[in-house]
Formats: C-alpha cells, sequence, structure tokens
C-alpha cells in the first residue's frame, strides 16, 4: 500500500504535466484517424445546418470506397501527384547535395550563400506561388520575356501555367528553387560529419573528384538521400497551396478514361475540393487511401534503400 | 609545380564562387521582384523600367488600410495566431517532453508509440476530421479553431524530450533535496536549461502557423474577421487579378518579418529541421 | 543533529535486480560514516534510499528518531552532495548555493548571512557570481559543499564526491571535508570506491559488496581484522597477498604448507589453536605486504620458517620499495624500505610476521579465529 502510494504521485504527477499536450493530441490527432474512417462510411447530406454541418448523416458502408475505385478523377490525380513526385523529389535531392558540395569548401561568404539557398524554404509557400504566378503570366511576364529573348516563343499565349505540358513542371521548378535549401543544409551536416581522413584515403587510392562523390560521399549520404524521398513523397501527397495558388488544377486540356481532368491536379487538391463541395464521406475516404498509399509508399521507400547502395 | 597547383586551386574557387552567386540570384530573384512590383505604379507593373509609385510607401500603404481587405488586420491576426500557437505548443511540448524524457508512468511506451506513428500520418488527411471536430465545437471563425488542433506537435514534443534526456539526473535529484516541488524543478531547472530547444519549437511552430494556408482556408468563412494574411491574399487575388503592385505589397507583410526573424535567429531553424532528419 | 538508523532495509528493482539487502546500519549523531565498496555493490542505492530519492521495497528507516520511509526528500532534512556535483548551470554560485533556501522562503538577510558564511569557510567568496562552467573541478566541489552546507541540515550525504577530480586535488579536498566535519560537528555519510578516502575519513567504515554488508567497523579494526577474504583483500594498497596453504596438526605444533610442495611454516598450537579443526584442510592464508621481511636485512639471524621466493619484477617508489616475488607456486607482494634494491632474479629467504597472520575459510571467505 504504501509503494503504491509513491507510484500513484509520480505517476499522477506525470499525467498533470503531460495533460494539455495529451487532450490535444487525442482530440485532434488520435481521435481523427478513427472518425475519418467513420466518416468515410457515411454519407453527410449537404447545406442542412451551416453551424452544425455534419448533423445529417447516413451510413453507406463501403460506398464511399466503390465510388472511389471508379473515379477517373482519383485515379488522375494520384497520376499527377505520382508526376509531381518524380519532377520535384530528384530535382531536390541532385540540386541540394551540388549545393552542399560546392558549399563545403572554403570560398568567401560561405554563409552569407548558405542563408540565401536555405531562406526561400521558411517563407510562406502561397505567397512563393503568387509570386511565381505572376513571374510566368503570359505576355508580359518575366520569364515569357526571358524565353522570347533567348529565342523560345510560344508561351506568350498562356503562359508557363496555361499550358497543360509546362503547368506542372512549371510549378515544380519554383518549388525545386523555394525547397532545395533543406536538403542543402542536411547535406552540409553530413559531409561535414565525414571524416577528412576518409577522402585522404580516397586520394592514395588514386580516386579522382568524382569517384569520390560516387563511391565516398554519396554512400555516407545515403540516409538524408532517403530521408529526403519520403519527406518528398509526403509533401507530393500533401501538395495543395501552390496548385490552389497558381493554377487551381487547371489547366483543363487532359483528357483520362474520357473525361476532361486538370494537368495540376494533385490528389491533394482533388481532396480539398471534394471537401470545398461539402462532400465530407467522399473526402474522408479519400484521406484514408491518401493514408493508406503514404504508409505503403513509406515502407517500399525504406526496403529499397536499405538494400541498394 | 606547387605554382600551377595552386594557380588551379584558385580558379576553381573563382568559378564556385560565380556559379554560388548565379544561383543565390536565381533563388533570390521572385523575392526582389515582388519588391520591385510593389514599388510600381498601378497599371504598369508589365513595363520594366526604374519608374516607381511615388511616394514609394503608397501600396503599402493602401493595402493596410483597405477597406475590404484590411491587411493590416490581417496581419493583425496572423500574428496573434502564430504567436499564440508558439507559445501553447512549445509550453506543452516542454512539459510533455520532461514527463517522457524523466518520469515513469503507465501506459508510457504506448503514448509514445502512438505519438510516433501519428508523424507518418499525411497533414492533407487530417482536413476533413479536424474541421468536422472544430464544427461541432463551434471554433469556426476563431483564433482558436485556428491555433488549437496544431498545438500538440509530436516533432516539437520529440525535440524537446531528446534535449532533456541530456540534462543529468542528479540535477533534479538535488533539486529535490534542495526542497523543489515537481512544478518548480520543471519551471527552475528544466526550462532555463532547455531554452535554446524550447526557442527552436517556438520558431518553428511560429514559422508552421505563419504559413498554414489551407486549415486557416479551412476554418474560416471569408467573411470571417479572423482572416489571416495568406487567406486574405487568396482571397484578394481571387477579387483583383491584376492589380499585381497592391498584391506584391500585400505579399512583402508576410514575406519581410519572417525573413527578418529567419536572419535574426537563424541557427534555431536550421538546427530544429535538421535535428528532426537526423532522427528520421 | 541526528542519528540515522536503517533496520532490515532492502531495495528491489522491477525485475527482481537487486539494489541493497537487509541492510542494518545505525549512524550516531555527529560520526562520519563511509561506505565503501567495488561498483554495483549497492553503496550508492543505499544512500540514495537514505536520501529519499529512491523508495525503500522493504525495512524501515530512522532519522533523528523518526521514521521516514514515506517522507519525501525535501522534509528529511538533508543535503546531498553528488559525483558530478549537479550544480545548477544556469544559475551563479550564489544562486546555486541559495536555491534551497530561496525554495524554503527563508528571509532575503538570513538567506545572504548563511551563503556568506559558508563561502567564507569554503573560501570562495571571490567566487560568487561566477557560473559554474567558469570554475575549476575543485571550485566546484567546493560550491557543492556550501550548497550543502548553507542549507544546515540534520545529516550530510556525499555520493562519490572525490572522484572526478585529479589525484592532488583529491587528497587536498579529502582533508577539506575531514576539517568540515570537525568544525560543523554533523552526521555525514559518504559514499566511495576508494579504500583510501575510506580509511582517512570514516569514523565508522561499512564495506559492501553485492547488495550486502560485509562489515562494519572503525578503519583500525577493518585493516587489522578483517571479517572476510573479499574486506581483506579491498582494504589496503597493495593488496593483502592470498596463499592457498593445507594445515596440518602435529600435537606441538600447527605446520602450514603451502600447496604444491612449496614452503612450510610451523606455528604454535596454543596461539592458533582454532586451526586444529582444519587440520588436513586447505585453507586461505593471508598476509598483508608490509607484513613479510626479508631476513637479511631483518637482522633475525633464524633458518626456521624461512620463504624463499624469486624477484619477478620491483616498483621503486623511493619511501618505500614493493617487491614482487615468486614462491613455489604463488605470487607475493612485499613492501619494504625504500633503501632495500633488489635485482630480477634475485632469491629472497622471506619471513612471514607471525602476529600478522590471517586465514580465512576456503568455501565462504568468512575470517577463521
Amino acid at each position: 500500500m504504501k509503494i503504491k502510494n509513491r507510484v500513484l504521485r509520480e505517476n499522477i504527477n506525470s499525467y498533470l504535466f503531460l495533460l494539455p499536450f495529451l487532450v490535444i493530441f487525442l482530440i485532434f490527432l488520435a481521435y481523427p484517424v478513427i472518425y475519418s474512417f467513420i466518416l468515410s462510411l457515411h454519407r453527410v447530406t449537404p447545406y442542412t445546418d451551416l453551424y452544425n454541418v455534419f448533423s445529417d448523416m447516413k451510413f453507406v458502408g463501403l460506398k464511399n470506397y466503390l465510388k472511389l475505385l471508379n473515379d477517373s478523377k482519383f485515379w488522375w490525380s494520384l497520376i499527377v501527384t505520382f508526376y509531381y513526385a518524380i519532377l520535384t523529389i530528384p530535382g531536390m535531392i541532385i540540386l541540394g547535395l551540388l549545393l552542399a558540395i560546392f558549399l563545403n569548401n572554403k570560398l568567401p561568404g560561405v554563409s552569407f550563400f548558405r542563408s540565401a539557398y536555405f531562406l526561400p524554404n521558411v517563407l510562406d509557400i502561397l505567397v512563393v506561388s503568387l509570386i511565381w504566378t505572376l513571374i510566368y503570366s503570359p505576355h508580359f511576364g518575366v520569364f515569357v520575356r526571358f524565353l522570347e529573348w533567348i529565342g523560345i516563343k510560344g508561351f506568350s499565349e498562356k503562359g508557363i501555367l496555361g499550358n497543360p505540358r509546362t503547368a506542372l513542371p512549371g510549378i515544380a521548378f519554383a518549388m525545386i528553387l523555394k525547397g532545395s535549401g533543406f536538403g542543402m543544409i542536411l547535406f552540409l551536416s553530413a559531409i561535414q560529419n565525414i571524416p577528412h581522413s576518409v577522402y585522404e584515403a580516397a586520394d592514395i587510392d588514386g580516386a579522382n573528384a568524382w569517384q569520390k562523390l560516387i563511391y565516398v560521399t554519396i554512400p555516407l549520404v545515403k540516409p538524408i538521400i532517403l530521408f529526403l524521398v519520403i519527406m518528398g513523397t509526403i509533401s507530393s501527397l500533401n501538395a495543395f497551396t501552390e496548385i490552389y495558388a497558381m493554377t487551381q488544377g487547371g489547366p483543363y486540356e487532359v483528357y483520362f478514361l474520357g473525361e476532361i481532368q486538370g494537368a495540376t491536379k494533385v490528389s491533394g487538391f482533388y481532396l480539398f475540393e471534394n471537401w470545398a463541395q461539402m462532400r465530407y464521406g467522399y473526402a474522408a475516404a479519400i484521406s484514408y487511401v491518401l493514408l493508406i498509399i503514404t504508409l505503403i509508399i513509406s515502407l517500399i521507400n525504406a526496403r529499397i534503400m536499405r538494400r541498394k547502395f | 609545380m606547387i605554382n600551377e597547383r595552386r594557380i588551379r586551386e584558385f580558379i576553381k574557387r573563382v568559378i564556385l564562387f560565380i556559379i554560388l552567386s548565379i544561383g543565390a540570384i536565381i533563388v533570390l530573384f521572385p523575392f526582389f521582384w515582388m519588391l520591385y512590383i510593389a514599388l510600381k505604379s498601378p497599371g504598369k507593373e508589365f513595363v520594366l523600367d526604374f519608374s516607381f509609385v511615388k511616394p514609394f510607401y503608397a501600396n503599402f500603404l493602401r493595402v493596410w488600410k483597405n477597406e475590404s481587405f484590411p491587411f493590416g488586420r490581417f496581419f493583425l491576426n496572423s500574428l496573434i495566431v502564430a504567436t499564440s500557437g508558439a507559445t501553447l505548443t512549445a509550453l506543452f511540448c516542454s512539459m510533455g517532453g520532461y514527463v517522457f524524457a524523466k518520469k515513469n508512468f503507465y501506459l508510457k511506451e504506448f503514448l509514445f508509440w502512438i505519438m510516433l506513428s501519428t508523424l507518418m500520418v499525411p497533414g492533407m488527411m487530417y482536413m476533413v476530421p479536424q474541421f468536422a471536430i472544430v464544427t461541432k465545437l463551434g471554433w469556426i471563425n476563431t483564433y482558436k479553431g485556428m491555433v488549437i488542433p496544431h498545438v500538440a506537435s509530436v516533432f516539437g514534443l520529440f525535440l524537446l524530450r531528446q534535449h532533456i534526456e541530456t540534462i543529468p539526473d542528479s540535477l533534479i535529484s538535488s533539486a529535490k533535496i534542495d526542497g523543489a516541488s515537481e512544478w518548480q524543478i520543471f519551471r527552475t531547472i528544466i526550462v532555463p536549461l532547455s531554452l535554446p530547444v524550447i526557442t527552436t519549437v517556438f520558431l518553428l511552430t511560429f514559422l508552421f502557423q505563419w504559413t498554414n494556408f489551407l486549415w486557416q482556408l479551412v476554418v474560416n468563412t471569408p467573411e470571417s474577421m479572423k482572416l489571416t494574411l495568406p487567406v486574405g491574399l487568396a482571397l484578394f487575388r481571387g477579387q483583383y487579378q491584376t492589380q499585381w503592385c497592391l498584391l506584391m505589397a500585400a505579399s512583402s507583410f508576410s514575406i519581410i518579418p519572417i525573413a527578418i526573424l529567419f536572419l535574426i535567429a537563424q541557427r534555431f531553424f536550421i538546427e530544429g529541421l535538421t535535428a528532426g532528419a537526423i532522427k528520421g | 543533529m541526528a542519528d540515522v538508523v536503517l533496520k532490515n532495509v532492502s531495495k528491489i528493482y522491477k525485475g527482481g535486480v537487486i539494489g541493497c539487502k537487509n541492510i542494518n546500519l545505525s549512524v550516531s549523531d555527529r560520526e562520519f560514516c563511509v561506505i565503501v565498496g567495488p561498483s554495483g555493490c549497492g553503496k550508492s542505492t543505499t544512500l540514495r534510499l537514505i536520501a529519499g530519492l529512491e523508495e525503500i521495497t522493504e525495512g524501515e528507516l530512522y532519522i533523528g528518531g523518526d521514521l521516514v520511509n514515506e517522507i519525501p526528500p525535501k522534509d528529511r532534512d538533508i543535503a546531498m552532495v553528488f559525483q558530478d556535483y549537479a550544480l545548477y548551470p544556469h544559475m551563479t554560485v550564489e544562486e546555486n548555493m541559495s536555491f534551497g533556501l530561496r525554495l524554503r522562503k527563508y528571509p532575503k538577510d538570513e538567506i545572504k548571512r548563511r551563503v556568506i558564511e559558508a563561502a567564507r569557510i569554503l573560501e570562495i567568496e571571490h567566487l560568487l557570481s561566477r557560473r559554474p562552467k567558469q570554475l575549476s573541478g575543485g571550485q566546484r566541489q567546493r560550491v557543492a559543499l556550501g550548497r550543502a552546507i548553507v542549507r544546515k541540515p540534520k545529516v550530510f550525504l556525499f555520493d562519490e564526491p572525490l572522484s572526478n577530480l585529479d589525484a592532488k586535488l583529491r587528497v587536498q579536498m579529502r582533508i577539506e571535508i575531514k576539517k568540515l566535519h570537525s568544525k560543523l560537528r554533523t552526521t555525514m555519510i559518504y559514499v566511495t570506491h576508494d579504500q583510501v578516502e575510506a580509511m582517512t575519513l570514516g569514523d565508522k567504515i561499512v564495506v559492501m559488496k553485492d547488495g550486502l554488508i560485509q562489515q562494519i567497523d572503525d578503519p583500525l579494526s577493518i585493516y587489522e581484522k578483517p571479517k572476510t577474504q573479499f574486506v581483506a583483500g579491498f582494504i589496503g594498497s597493495p593488496p593483502m597477498n592470498f596463499i592457498r596453504v593445507k594445515v596440518e596438526d602435529k600435537d606441538d605444533y600447527i605446520l602450514i604448507k603451502e600447496i604444491g610442495d612449496g614452503f612450510k611454516i610451523v606455528i604454535d598450537r596454543n596461539t592458533f589453536s582454532y586451526l586444529i579443526p582444519y587440520s588436513g584442510k586447505e585453507i586461505t592464508l593471508g598476509i598483508r605486504p608490509e607484513d613479510i621481511v626479508d631476513r637479511i636485512f631483518s637482522k633475525i639471524d633464524t633458518k626456521e620458517n624461512v620463504v624463499e621466493a624469486e624477484v619477478v619484477a620491483e616498483e621503486p617508489m623511493g619511501s618505500e620499495n614493493i617487491i614482487h616475488a615468486k614462491t613455489k607456486s604463488s605470487n607475493l607482494v612485499i613492501r619494504t624500505d625504500g633503501t632495500n634494491r633488489v635485482k630480477m632474479g634475485d632469491r629472497l629467504e622471506l619471513l612471514f610476521k607471525l602476529d600478522k597472520l590471517h586465514f580465512f575459510d576456503v568455501d565462504d571467505g568468512k575470517r577463521i579465529e
């Protein structure tokens, strides 16, 4: 009995400290995972009551999921998301690694460059996207003018974002420039942790700069690459703001499974559209499928990276 | 021989320096462009010259006090949301991190595991259920609706737990013998010794709340008085598609404070973001 | 001022790991008690139980006559000095020292007075506004002591307080602590793994091993009459020599024979009558290095009881000379005067001081007497 007292006191103290965090965590992070699933089994009648949107729910079983299977827009959004990931992830990794290798030299202004490349990372993604919309805009946009100046024509009418072929790569380019500083910082700290003697040993073994990169640096920064791939995948699945600000999912000039699709409509934006149209049950089902895809991709990534290199 | 090598080394560095400079110009170009456009007269945004609006702050003033889009108000809202969110997050994460680092309690491992697994859930997935919960709580168009759902930062908790674990147990034992209560130990020993990490968590959360466009869009109806900068910007653009100089002036209100904050407290941002990656 | 009494105190951790077992110890008021033993012997656990930092699984603990099992550390009126000093890095020396008093809401001038008084005793007045990082190891140690002193507790607890200091400082601080004890005249319980600290500081020494108390005694009794072979080997440097021997009762005398046809020693049957029951059995003979003498240097002219050995190494230290020698089947360490130099391979004729022989049971290691 006596012993239990102290254990009990320790428990009460611990939970008192944990309480604020735990309550919010359980309500807003743990419960939603379950609630989302419950919601996905229901049809929520829109416009019943603006202040109690979820008052009229009807259980429909797996109907939302079955509908999802036949929804060409959903499948298209997954393809776009995948394409977006392929456009951004390698670019960010390569650019980040290159910058890190460059900055790992004794140069004047290294710390200035480091800050300059990292700065865009912390800035508001919506604002950055708006600025790029301006830069990419048709006729007078500075990017289009630059292209014309170097002799590439044909973007004048629609700009970069109005053209279904260049819209998503355009967005990806802007996001690579915004995000590669993050990879750079990670690579830089990893490279600086590689002992100098490893490179000296490679020198003595007769490796040139390229061979040192391939056989020494890259294998040693492998965990960073894995991390960036996983992060990049998750952020592609989360991509929303840049699409919202730059194209709203358009331009609508692509045909897929007999329907017109938005060239930049990633799954995150499609999910948002369903939410905005008050199809909450359906949106919840999309969320759940996206969650499962995320988990699978994370697992596969981890497997592949462990085997290779 | 030595000379030749030195010259080659020097040329290599010059080339690197030039490449990095060009790269920096490209990366930072959008922000200079934003400022450049923000200083142009309305309607003259696409005339590439150096004639600017007079006085130079005219555009900033116009959007700051705009009647239908009061960016001054939006700025204040953003500040309130980001500051309160960051304060609460830093506090709750420190308290939780302390307990996870230094105490034993029932279900500790289980809770830890649950928290760890929510890190895998993509944020987008939370939009619908969190919106449902916030609606039921009646928190639409409120500060708490914007702030509280994101206050339980598992990342922040782990960061602090990791740090607090390095504080020697003997300090806590010593404080106990000195007569400190649990709360006094936390406040007078743990918090002062974790201040750099708490600052990191504060700044990262501030940044997160400042730029959390989607959630702020979701919990606010367009006529809300609690609109933040990014949501205000998005709505403004929806109405005045072509007023680029005003839009860019309003954008500066979001960009410039964060850029300054970053330059002042760069160390904390970089350490926090790298720490998360090394753990993962 | 208070005494500390432990009655059958045990600490058993989760999963059955024993911290310490059946500790019976009574430290009287103003006594300096040293708990000594190798690492993992349970000495720190015992101290933490007294401090209240850990829960007593079984048994009773009294401080100043009160049962304190359930009293939290802050209400036990104790102070503790930790091995790593546990100075609060974000506070100045003064803040560190006054922290406990401030938490207890002492009046400001009283706090000030006590801090200055303690600082004067420890000669750290000039350091009061510094932070721990700006102090040397010895200074930090003094601050840790000062933090304990200002509280004027009933009992001082020390958890290996000197083990982070270099050898020279350790000796110096040892003397400081001894002086402090005679000045403050408070009960002190001191944990160390260093037997020299134990011998020099303690009024009472508690030797522990594997969670159990081996012996409680004053320093000289521990040295001269160790109750177990473990205590005999742990206390003293270089450690006691142990030689496996066979006892033979020869009616007029008792013969001690080294195992493996080695040396033979004849001892008096009356004096060593307690060995008679062991006749024909093997036991362990213990002899301290300083209790072995070289016949040549000792001016003793007897050929009796000579132990022949060959020198294998020597450690001259100036004031004394430690000689390592080999008998037929055991190794001996001999402590002699610094002037007695030997060469490798020298054959020595050694004599054991017969009144300084120790005998231990082979099975349980207990002293035979």
